[in-house]
Order: C-alpha cells, then sequence, then structure tokens
C-alpha cells in the first residue's frame, strides 16, 4: 500500500536534476524513427502544422492539454514558438525560463524571466503575458514533438522524465516511451522508498500503484523515502490558502460554499482561473484539499448550472 | 545537490501544540509562587477536558478519538483566568460545561463558533461569581494546598478597584512582575508578552488581531478614563489590570473563531477590544474579557461575509 504524501512542491523538488543529462531508458526503435501519418501536403503551413499536431497527439506537459486543442483556440484570435506560433498566427514569442538559464542568446528570442523561488513559478511570467493580450504558454517538451510531428510525421511517443527525491541516491532524467509503467523506469534505482508522487511540472499526484504507466504530461517521479502523513483538521480560518494563491482565488470561501450544499455559483469568483496547483494546499494547515474543492467548483461554475450545487 | 522540498509548513496540530507550549509556560511563574497548586489545578481542568473530549467522541463516533490538543489549550486557558485560591472543581466544572454544551454540539477543532475557554470563563463567572473573583493577596501570608483548603487574606483586584472608580494602590510597573492580586495567569504581563511573541513569530497567532484589540482598549482607556487621572495613567491601568493582555494574547487570536481576512481580524480585535471596554464600563463585573470575547465572536460570520465581498469585489482579486 502506498502512502500518500501531502503538498508536494513538484515543480521545485526536481529543480536540482535539471542539470542532469537526459538518459534513454529504451533503446532506438528504427520503426518509430520513420513518419507513420501522412500530411497532405509538403509545404509548412499554419493548417499543415495544426494537421500535424492533431495527429500527432501531442499533449503540452505544463497542463497535460491537447497542444491542438490550445492552438485552435488561438489561432480564433488569440496568440505562442516557432511552428506552434505560425500554427496560431502568433505575433510574438518569448521563451520563459527559471533561473538564470541562457535562452535566447542570440537575442531573437524574448526572455521572461521566472523566479524559481515562488511556486508556481510560471505565474509571475503569466501575469506579464495577460498584460499583453491573448497568450498560451507551451511546454518545451510540446514545442519538441511539434518538431517532430511537422519534419519527421511522427506522433508522440516519448516523454523526458526527471527521477528525484529522498529515496533515489541519484537523480536523473530519462526519456521513456509514453505508457512504460513506473516501476520500469524506477527498475534501477536502488533506493529505499516508500511512496512515489507522479505528474507534471506543476500538477501532481501520489503514485497508489508503481503499474501505472507514464502519460504525456509526466515530467517528474518524486521517490520519497518517508511519506509524511498528516491528519486533515476542518478550516480554522487562518486565511493562509487566499495568500498562497496567484489567481486571485479564495479558497476558503469555495470550500465553505461547497461545503454548504446549496452553493450558488455567483459566491464562486475567480474559481474558473485555477491553475490546479495546488499551492493553497501546501499552505493549508489544515491539510484540506482545497484544489479539489476549487476545480469541482470551477466545474459547475463551467456547467453554468444555478441549481446544480442545491 | 539540495534536500528534496516536502511540505514542513505549519499544521493545525503544530500550531495547537505551540499554544499549549506557551500556555505551560505561563504555569511556571505562578507555580514559583504560590506552590503545586496552580499546576494541580491546571492537570485537574486538563485531565477533565480529556474526558469530556473522550466521552464527546464516544457518543459521535463509537470509539475514543482524540486528534488534536485543544481540550488541553481550552483547560490550561480555563485556569489561567481563575484565581489561585479558588476551588479546584471551579475551572473543572466550567470546562465540562464549556466542552459539552460549546464543543460537542458542533464536533472537532475548527467547528465550534465560540472559544470554549471563553464560555468556560463566562460560565464560571455567571455561576459562581464569589469564587471566580474573590482573589487572594500574594504580599499577605497564605497557604495553599494542591487540592485542599486554602488560607489567605482576600484582596480587591486593581480590575474591582478601577470598576469602582477608584485608582488601584499598585504601580503599573508592579503589575508587569506578576506580584499584583489577579488571575493565576493574567497578572505577568511580561510573561504574557514573551508568549505572545513566541506564539506570533511560530505565526500561531495573529498579531493584527492583538494590535487592533489593544489600540482600540488604549484609546478608549485614553479618552473615557474611569478614574481620575491623566490618560496614559488610564491606559496603563486599564491594559495592565484584569485578563485584557492575556485575553489579547491567547483568547482573541484563536485562528478557529476569528476571521479568515486581515482586514476582518482588524475589525474583529477592535470589535472584540470596544465590546470589552463597554463590558468595563457597563457591566456587572470587573473582567468582561470572555464576554467580550464570546460577543464578538457571534459577529465573526457577517464579518468574514462583509470582508469576503470587499476582498472580491473592490480589491485587486476582482471577479
Amino acid at each position: 500500500m502506498w502512502k500518500v504524501p501531502h503538498g508536494v512542491k513538484l515543480e521545485q523538488m526536481k529543480r536540482p536534476s535539471l542539470e542532469k543529462p537526459i538518459a534513454a531508458l529504451t533503446g532506438n526503435d528504427k520503426k518509430q524513427e520513420r513518419g507513420i501519418f501522412k500530411l497532405p501536403e509538403k509545404k509548412v503551413s499554419s493548417p499543415l502544422i495544426l494537421s500535424a499536431v492533431g495527429q500527432a497527439g501531442i499533449t503540452d506537459e505544463t497542463d497535460g492539454r491537447r497542444l491542438y486543442d490550445k492552438l485552435v483556440l488561438l489561432k480564433s484570435g488569440k496568440t505562442g514558438l516557432g511552428y506552434a506560433a505560425r500554427a496560431c498566427g502568433a505575433k510574438k514569442t518569448a521563451a520563459i525560463v527559471g533561473g538564470s538559464a541562457g535562452c535566447g542568446a542570440d537575442g531573437k528570442v524574448r526572455v521572461i524571466r521566472a523566479d524559481p523561488s515562488r511556486y508556481p513559478a510560471l505565474a509571475p511570467a503569466e501575469c506579464e503575458l495577460k498584460r499583453c493580450g491573448s497568450y498560451a504558454v507551451i511546454g518545451a517538451q510540446a514545442c519538441a514533438a511539434v518538431y517532430d510531428a511537422v519534419k519527421n510525421r511522427k506522433p508522440q511517443s516519448e516523454t523526458v522524465v526527471t527521477v528525484a527525491g529522498d529515496g533515489a541516491p541519484d537523480w536523473f532524467n530519462c526519456r521513456v516511451k509514453i505508457g512504460t509503467p513506473i516501476s520500469e523506469v524506477l527498475g534501477a534505482l536502488r533506493g529505499d522508498y516508500s511512496a512515489v508522487v507522479t505528474g507534471s511540472s506543476v500538477k501532481g499526484k501520489a503514485a497508489k500503484d508503481l503499474s501505472e504507466p507514464v502519460r504525456a504530461d509526466t515530467r517528474l517521479l518524486l521517490v520519497l523515502k518517508k511519506a509524511k502523513a498528516r491528519s486533515v483538521f476542518p478550516c480554522i480560518g487562518c486565511g493562509r490558502c487566499t495568500a498562497a494563491c496567484t489567481q486571485g482565488i479564495v479558497p476558503w470561501a469555495v470550500l465553505k460554499e461547497m461545503e454548504s450544499g446549496r452553493a450558488d455559483i455567483l459566491r464562486l469568483p475567480n474559481v474558473q482561473r485555477c491553475i490546479g496547483c495546488a499551492a493553497c494546499n501546501v499552505a493549508c494547515p489544515s491539510c484540506i484539499d482545497l484544489c479539489a474543492a476549487v476545480q469541482k467548483a470551477g466545474r459547475l461554475k463551467k456547467s453554468g448550472d444555478i441549481y446544480a450545487g442545491a | 545537490m539540495c534536500a528534496p522540498y516536502v511540505k514542513s509548513g505549519p499544521s493545525a496540530s503544530a500550531m495547537l501544540n505551540q499554544t499549549l507550549a506557551a500556555l505551560a509556560a505561563m504555569l511556571i511563574v505562578p507555580t514559583v509562587r504560590y506552590g503545586a497548586r496552580p499546576a494541580a489545578m491546571a492537570v485537574m481542568a486538563v485531565l477533565t477536558c480529556a474526558a469530556c473530549e473522550a466521552f464527546c467522541s464516544l457518543m459521535r463516533y463509537g470509539k475514543i478519538r482524540i486528534d488534536d490538543s485543544s481540550f488541553a489549550v481550552t483547560g490550561l486557558t480555563a485556569v489561567m483566568l481563575t484565581p489561585v485560591n479558588a476551588p479546584v472543581w471551579l475551572p473543572c466544572a466550567a470546562c465540562a460545561a464549556a466542552q459539552l454544551a460549546a464543543k460537542a454540539p458542533f464536533g472537532r477543532y475548527g467547528r465550534p463558533p465560540f472559544n470554549i475557554a471563553a464560555v468556560a470563563g463566562a460560565f464560571a463567572a455567571l455561576c459562581w461569581p464569589s469564587e471566580s473573583f474573590t482573589y487572594m493577596d500574594p504580599a499577605k501570608p497564605f497557604t495553599l494546598l494542591p487540592f485542599g483548603a486554602c488560607e489567605y487574606t482576600a484582596a480587591v483586584s486593581p480590575a474591582a478597584v478601577l470598576k469602582n472608580g477608584l485608582k488601584p494602590d499598585v504601580q503599573p510597573l508592579d503589575m508587569l512582575w506578576g506580584t499584583g492580586v489577579g488571575a493565576i495567569g493574567t497578572t505577568a504581563a511580561l510573561v504574557i508578552a514573551a508568549c505572545g511573541l513566541f506564539l506570533f513569530i511560530r505565526r500561531a497567532a495573529s498579531l493584527e488581531t492583538t494590535v487592533s484589540f489593544l489600540l482600540v482598549c488604549a484609546l478608549l482607556a485614553a479618552f473615557f478614563p474611569r478614574i481620575a487621572c491623566s490618560p496614559l495613567t488610564s491606559v496603563k491601568y486599564e491594559l495592565l489590570s484584569g485578563s485584557l493582555l492575556f485575553c489579547s494574547v491567547f483568547m482573541v487570536t484563536d485562528p478557529s473563531t476569528s476571521p479568515k481576512t486581515f482586514a476582518g481580524r482588524c475589525v474583529y480585535g477592535a470589535l472584540a477590544g470596544g465590546l470589552l471596554m463597554a463590558v468595563r464600563y457597563f457591566g456587572a463585573f470587573g473582567q468582561g474579557a470572555c464576554f467580550a470575547v464570546l460577543l464578538a465572536d457571534a459577529a465573526v460570520p457577517l464579518i468574514d461575509n462583509f470582508s469576503f465581498k470587499t476582498v472580491t469585489v473592490f480589491g485587486r482579486r476582482s471577479v
């Protein structure tokens, strides 16, 4: 039985291992090198890129959404690198980098610095982007997959996973096939561990079974020696979740409204903005799953059913 | 390679334990001055609270389930508001009544809308006023047995003297060291301040509530003095007498019963301060901290509702 750890900041956890080289977990499959789907034309145009992205089934690792959906949404009046930008007609592109990473050294790409000490690191950068109008943040792996889809006609079949945590003696990055069981990725690991957290850069969850597959949005396998179990208390009203939320949500009020049994969507402000970073969960001294309540409220609000909560 | 970061922030139970540690530290001075009686009262009150907690969980869940140390905080806080010469059963009875009437119907820590220790204090004041407000003179010879009857010389507390419109026969500086007449945990202003500092640094208590509470009390004492003296003297006597200072650190800062926003906590502190001074001016008792806290607690849902609207509509967190 795997323990479920609480309040792990995946984004910050994986940072020290980012300097490690990426090792290939599986051998190169020659058949996978060849393109397996066809595109209507050879000239790289916006519809062709969108078609390639759609057929390649690329998932953006930053939020786990289908990249095709994001690009189509942007094309209809909103803005995004390289092919992705051309696909949706973006006028400007920028690279969001954390710390002192050397990106855009050639001066062609505008660089937005993200503060790695903040959680989530992307949130302040997104605030800056919001001021510029419509935008989308696309992960580095998704961009690489777009290139493979357009140039090599390859579907997204691999992802780079970082293995970190105090249960792993050597932290490493590895390129694995999507669908590979977690146990296989951790196979070579000799560490003594009792819990594994899996997820994208921002969203994460405890793996309840190591036979769970690596998904396209899996960016990190956090191996913990000991999962610290905390007991859950009712809300004590400290208000720390409000201070932790980067999206202007008041999680305690959302929780209270959702627990009332007759939630009024008019009293659920900003819930649709939740990015699922679970910073509220980390801040909560009562260990309440506020993020789940906010996302449930977001779905309720999106449904527009004012009687749904009744 | 730095160590991995797993949540290490304060938990609700850690906050309770820190409050408990601060209250236990408050027992040191009375125990040194009066012997084992304050400690015996504390042990009995905590055991009574634990028994009530166990009984309530047995009735609610069908098994004994004690998740946190809130019952011990209630027991120790109630003892701090009791005179050292009061019978040992007094804080025990008050705690039992508070646990059964104000906590059990609502559930675990975080659910009850009222401060349980304030309920205990108010219950004791209403049911046994003579035992609750009869203080001994520590300057005169006394015999205090841990559980038996006591021999002492009764004295009037500075709060009661102020209530009668007279100037207490004690220097404000003497009220800092716990040598004055009063309840067990309310006379040593310096120890209360040190414990408060510990709780504020560990973020187990909110500073803004205490500041607004003390500020309003000080302003009211300065502008409406109860005795014929300078405003500064009135402020000193009002702040250092009774359980005002203890209340400002240990009772109004309870996160489970205070509002959830910064502005809300400021308003709550100010309201509690105003109510406490009103109880002192117009109430029947010289000490009204428990009643003021309970009245302010009743206004918390209203304050929360208003501050939530303000935050979401007028603040930067616009809808």
